[in-house]
């Protein structure tokens, strides 16, 4: 494939927005004057902010290139991902999970978690969820390197003393860790806002143009109806090797979306920084939005490129969205696509990092290492944990290269826990005889489930999840049933029918919280 | 372990999709109102969550109906 030389005012406009968002995320450094201002963002975020920032979180530029090379392969499918394979759950999060998370006061899911079972669960997930953020952030950093070098001419390495300095890497690191690393919260929320614009502008475009060289969406589907008849159904048969209807269905409609949406420290943050409790419901509830429209600007683009160029062939498929913005975008467009690129990478990287950092600082060291220390200290160590979590990514994303498809390699070793973490959290919330000694059979009963699959049999990984999901959930019920139920009192607050908003209640749980999970 | 599914219908696939979208509808109307407003500035109608959360199941449902 040929380089995508950006240059002139594309170079110019690339190069502004990469200097502007880190301006504007480091403004909002003066709000941030205690831990709960630098985790929470001081509990202000309207839902209109919560909802764009929990888009800029979940889609990343690794989805852009990952979605629209589904597509090109597979078709129409791959925007499971963004309808029911979010949307329900979306909404399921909003009026089912988020209230209870949003009464209990708490910072993280796993600390949730810890107060409904107890401390181990509350680390277990905190350690999963962190080596998969560190995962991730691996991913995002690899990726960005490559972005930078494709069209940026940013070199991948340097050589200095025969070490290998991966600049794109670190330039990426450097522009997230300034305003991530002062701002918290509140400047990834901000900038948030801005980078899902840029990505819509920039994504919509590039789309509309596509569309316009084929004669409309009439034009896009008369030409994929005779040359890929298969790529413009939305279900595929259940012995797909990808994505069998079946996997689509039950793993990721009635599994690993679910889990994502509830459970995922990344996205459930935004929700906890918000003013009020309505705020936090409506912020996630309108982030179906954007997220419908999603495929528009991911899925469209891979589905054009197969009508304009049937003949990418292998790992090319993956690099159908670049080839696009090549084939397409005139001079100062393609800085503006560049730069939606950009967006999308730097508002997950910067969420990730985030989210990350609270989960470690919140679930570790405040729970385990410096249970009393002011609130200036935990921020201080927040910082610090902000810092590391990029360093460890910077050293981790070369070691991503091992993986062949960026985008599978990080659900499948998301599909290994989240199916477990869903059923203990919706059994922890909605089932009052769910006990510890079950949970903590469930989760462990359901990763090595997850892990069984995994190793010993070649399935799609939306299997992982739902089995994993299925045996967590049947576990934890029946040694549940055969144990001590936990203490009304342990649970009041976190469960269902008893949730109590009267201020003796939230001033226990604040209490339990202070004294790190314990009362 | 899910082999048996290939004997079942396609369709059946856009059936269980529809039903899902269905179901989260209908499950959503019926949350109290008093827990839909909990919080809430004003109770106007556009703050009301189960109409929001009825109109995205429509737009779901009418995405799977076309394709």
């Amino acid at each position: 494939m040929e380089q995508i030389n950006i240059h002139g005012i594309d170079f110019f406009i690339v190069i502004a927005y990469m200097m502007a968002i880190p301006a504007f995320g480091f403004y909002f450094k003066r709000y941030v004057k205690t831990d709960q201002d630098y985790f929470l963002a001081g509990r202000m975020l309207p839902w209109w902010i919560i909802s764009l920032s929990i888009i800029g979180t979940n889609i990343g530029a690794t989805d852009y290139v990952g979605a629209a090379g589904g597509a090109y392969r597979f078709g129409f499918t791959q925007a499971h991902y963004e309808w029911i394979g979010a949307i329900p759950a979306v909404i399921l999060s909003a009026l089912l999970f988020i209230p209870y998370y949003w009464k209990a006061g708490i910072y993280t899911v796993p600390e949730f978690l810890g107060r409904r079972y107890n401390q181990l669960i509350r680390v277990v997930q905190t350690v999963l969820w962190g080596a998969f953020m560190v995962f991730l952030l691996g991913q995002f950093f690899w990726a960005s390197g490559l972005m930078l070098e494709e069209y940026l001419g940013v070199p991948l390495t340097i050589d200095i003393f025969g070490v290998p300095v991966y600049i794109g890497i670190i330039l990426t690191a450097l522009i997230i860790g300034l305003y991530t690393i002062s701002g918290g919260l509140a400047a990834v929320a901000m900038t948030d806002v801005i980078q899902v614009l840029v990505m819509f502008v920039g994504g919509i475009m590039l789309s509309v143009l596509g569309l316009w060289a084929l004669g409309g969406w009439s034009g896009l589907i008369e030409t994929l109806s005779v040359t890929h008849p298969d790529h413009l159904r939305l279900y595929l048969p259940a012995d797909h090797p990808v994505y069998p209807w079946p996997g689509v269905i039950f793993g990721l409609a009635f599994v690993a979306s679910p889990a994502w949406w509830c459970c995922n420290q990344a996205i459930i943050q935004r929700t906890l920084g918000a003013r009020s409790e309505w705020d936090a419901k409506a912020g996630m509830m309108f982030s179906a939005v954007p997220k419908t429209l999603i495929p528009v600007i991911t899925v469209l683009p891979g589905l054009i490129a197969l009508a304009l160029n049937p003949n990418l062939v292998g790992a090319d498929m993956d690099k159908a969205y670049p080839w696009l913005i090549k084939t397409l975008l005139p001079t100062g467009l393609a800085g503006l696509v560049f730069a939606a690129f950009i967006a999308a990478l730097i508002s997950s990287v910067d969420s990730v990092v985030n989210s990350a950092a609270t989960l470690w600082t919140r679930d570790l060291y405040q729970a385990w290492i410096v249970k009393k220390a002011s609130s200036r200290h935990y921020l201080l160590v927040g910082r610090i944990m902000t810092a590391l979590f990029i360093v460890i990514a910077i050293f981790i994303a070369p070691i991503m290269t091992r993986f062949p498809g960026l985008f599978v390699a990080g659900q499948a070793m998301l599909s290994l826990f989240q199916g477990p973490t869903f059923a203990i959290t919706l059994l922890g919330i909605y089932w009052r005889r769910a006990n510890t000694v079950g949970a903590v059979s469930g989760l462990f009963g359901g990763v090595a489930i997850a892990v069984f699959l995994f190793f010993k049999m070649e399935i799609s990984f939306f299997y992982y999840s739902w089995w994993s999901f299925v045996g967590g959930l049947i576990i934890t019920l029946v040694v549940s049933a055969l144990t001590r139920p936990e203490s009304t009192e342990k649970l009041e607050g976190l469960v269902y029918g008893l949730v109590m908003s009267d201020e003796e209640i939230q001033s226990r749980l604040a209490g339990r919280a202070e004294s790190g999970g314990e009362e | 372990m899910m082999n048996w599914t290939t004997d079942v219908y396609l369709a059946v696939a856009k059936w269980i999709s529809l039903a899902t979208f269905v179901g989260v509808a209908i499950w959503a109307v019926f949350r109290p109102k008093a827990f839909i407003f909990e919080d809430a500035p004003t109770t106007r109608r556009w703050r009301d969550l189960r109409i929001w959360s009825v109109l995205f199941m429509i737009v779901q449902i009418a995405i799977y109906l076309s394709l």
